[in-house]
């Protein structure tokens, strides 16, 4: 795919990445990525450990650079200097934690680095009110998730990229991120990454399918189940849809793995 | 294998893994000891007498005369002070042994020394060519302890700057705060900005602790005017050693190696900067790198406002230019090469 006649139809789409290419070293870590997203809605880059969704994130959100190919955020195309940071929200798969930070000093810091007067705010999103005073270090990684979440789009980005922001949360934590990201999602374009096929079968409005660096699928959920050949359709999941553009296979621990010829 | 042999391999391989640890755990001591041995190779920094002269400049040729006498005795230092004052500060601080000044009706020399080194002056009386006149100075129990504070002062500070950015920075890129930062529209100058002023705030209030400490308990002498030069110069100094820090950290990414190398900084800067002795002790070339040092300046300029009364701002400038540069060079160098995240 590639920009140029497109430009017209670029302004309405939220994130165009053409043709992206990222190596470390030997390793090819993403091969020629295209795609579009329109927002608002909530996207998950689906894929298995090592499939390039955290360098796929990391471009799309500006910490390092593609060797080849293009970025356009919001029409405009990204370079090493510019970026859109107060249209963007981000929460890194590890996120910091200063020694003795509370949770309301947290809130605040990042309301303030936003230029929003938003801890509060930060803070009844998360719904943690009461544990301003808790150090960060103390509170459950369910809460300090909603609280990360909370914080990246204290400024109320149009976009907000999340890293596995569910990955170590236990059954209930995860529903209850997974609701304030679909609530979310409402106002904002939500671009997060998994390998929770169920998950992303829940949450999700878009998924992108990436297997060892290449972009296997994309579409929405019901569109990309309803294309799979009805000699392999099951139940009509968002999994049977995924295995069957990405020629994986689920193994017994319940990771994703591809399946090699 | 058993367990304890199996730990003690990766004990003992854990140096070799990071050869930069390897460096400063097996190389760093002999250079250390190599430079200790070309620090001292003419003997102790005590070992020769130190005599200073008052040479204002409508006493230059006079002056010039005696400086002449005194440099045919290799036993003895000579150095020169433009006022009586800032030569008494030196005797007081018993750095020098003896002061030498022109009578004011030009009839000869007054050679000053302490209660220690009477019998040196009676010696030096009678080899000096001309009319000398011995004085003996009572001298303050703490003169030393003065001139050592100094060098105690730029320690902490150089320590203070060196580890709160160094140190700092390369926590906040472990832990991921820079890396987070960067996703943020907050600007690098205004975290290196808060860094610096957060770090300028505790070394004011240690300083201030510090020399209160001094004042009180080993009676150093200080005024408004010079606790104040010795604020604004203590900020001044901290800034190049937070500039130094910075520019570590943007180079070295793991906390063990940062110590490491601020360890490894740290030793040449008290060997070289005047804590303890002059650095006109020490061989010419080293001598010349001594005083290329932020350290040796901010000593120096220390106890110019603390010990020898000096607040003239001429005579304080060049110090003060060196240290600048430093800090212009290495925050110039810093902005440039310092990246959020790996």
């Amino acid at each position: 795919m590639g920009f140029g006649d497109q430009d017209a139809l670029l302004l309405k789409v939220v994130i165009a990445a053409a043709r992206l290419t990222k190596r470390f070293g030997s390793v090819v870590a993403l091969e020629n990525v295209s795609f579009q997203i329109e927002g608002p809605q909530l996207i998950c880059i689906l894929g298995p450990n090592g499939a390039g969704k955290t360098t796929l994130l990391d471009l799309l959100e500006g910490l390092s650079q593609p060797d080849a190919g293009e970025i356009r955020l919001f029409g405009t195309p990204l370079s090493a200097r510019r970026y859109p940071r107060e249209r963007v929200g981000v929460v890194l798969q590890k996120e910091f934690i200063l020694d003795g930070i509370t949770v309301g000093e947290y809130a605040e810091l990042f309301a303030t680095i936003q230029g929003v007067k938003g801890a509060q705010q930060i803070l009844s999103q998360a719904r943690l009110q009461d544990r301003a005073k808790t150090p960060l270090s103390k509170i459950s990684n369910g809460e300090s998730q909603r609280l990360f979440i909370a914080a990246a789009a204290v400024h109320h980005p149009e976009l907000l990229f999340l890293d596995e922001p569910t990955a170590h949360l236990d059954p209930g934590a995860k529903l209850e991120v997974g609701r304030l990201l679909t609530e979310m999602s409402s106002e904002h374009t939500v671009v997060m990454t998994t390998h929770d096929l169920r998950e992303a079968d829940t949450l999700s409005d878009h998924v992108l399918f990436l297997v060892d660096g290449k972009l296997k699928a994309e579409g929405a959920p019901a569109t990309l189940i309803d294309s799979i050949p009805p000699a392999a359709r099951g139940h009509g999941t968002l999994e049977e849809a995924f295995f069957h553009f990405c020629a994986a296979r689920l193994t017994a621990r319940g990771d994703i793995e591809p399946v090699r010829p | 294998m058993s367990p304890f042999l199996l730990l003690l391999r990766l004990r003992l391989m854990e140096v070799f893994r990071v050869r930069f640890t390897g460096f400063f755990f097996l190389g760093l001591p002999l250079l250390f000891f190599a430079l200790v041995g070309v620090i001292f190779s003419s003997g102790h920094p005590f070992a020769h007498r130190r005599v200073v002269m008052v040479a204002t400049a409508a006493d230059e040729n006079r002056s010039s005369e005696m400086l002449v006498a005194m440099a045919r005795f290799t036993e003895i230092r000579v150095e020169r002070a433009a006022t009586h004052e800032a030569a008494m500060g030196k005797l007081r601080a018993q750095i020098v042994n003896a002061v030498v000044e022109p009578l004011s009706d030009g009839s000869g020399y007054r050679l000053i020394v302490g209660g220690f080194d009477e019998l040196f002056g009676r010696g030096l009386v009678t080899a000096l060519p001309g009319h000398v006149e011995l004085a003996v100075a009572p001298l303050e129990r703490w003169g030393f302890v003065h001139y050592a504070f100094a060098g105690m002062l730029v320690f902490c500070v150089a320590i203070s700057g060196l580890f709160g950015m160094g140190y700092n920075m390369v926590r906040y890129r472990q832990n991921l705060f820079l890396r987070k930062l960067s996703t943020t529209r907050l600007s690098k100058s205004t975290f290196v900005a808060a860094q610096i002023a957060g770090r300028g705030i505790w070394s004011l209030v240690q300083v201030l602790l510090l020399l209160a400490l001094a004042h009180l308990l080993f009676s150093l002498p200080l005024s408004l005017v010079a606790a104040l030069w010795t604020l604004g110069l203590t900020v001044l100094g901290l800034c190049a050693f937070l500039g130094i820090g910075f520019l570590l950290a943007c180079f070295i990414r793991t906390e063990g190696l940062i110590y490491d190398a601020i360890s490894s900084i740290a030793w040449p800067i008290v060997l070289l900067s005047e804590f303890f002795f002059p650095a006109d002790e020490l061989p010419s070339p080293l001598r010349f790198a001594a005083a290329a040092l932020p350290s040796t300046q901010l000593v120096r300029l220390l106890r110019a406002v603390l010990l020898y009364g000096e607040t003239d701002v001429a005579s304080l400038l060049p110090g003060i230019a060196i240290i600048l540069v430093w800090i212009v060079m290495t925050f110039t160098m810093g902005r440039f090469f310092f990246r959020w995240n790996d």
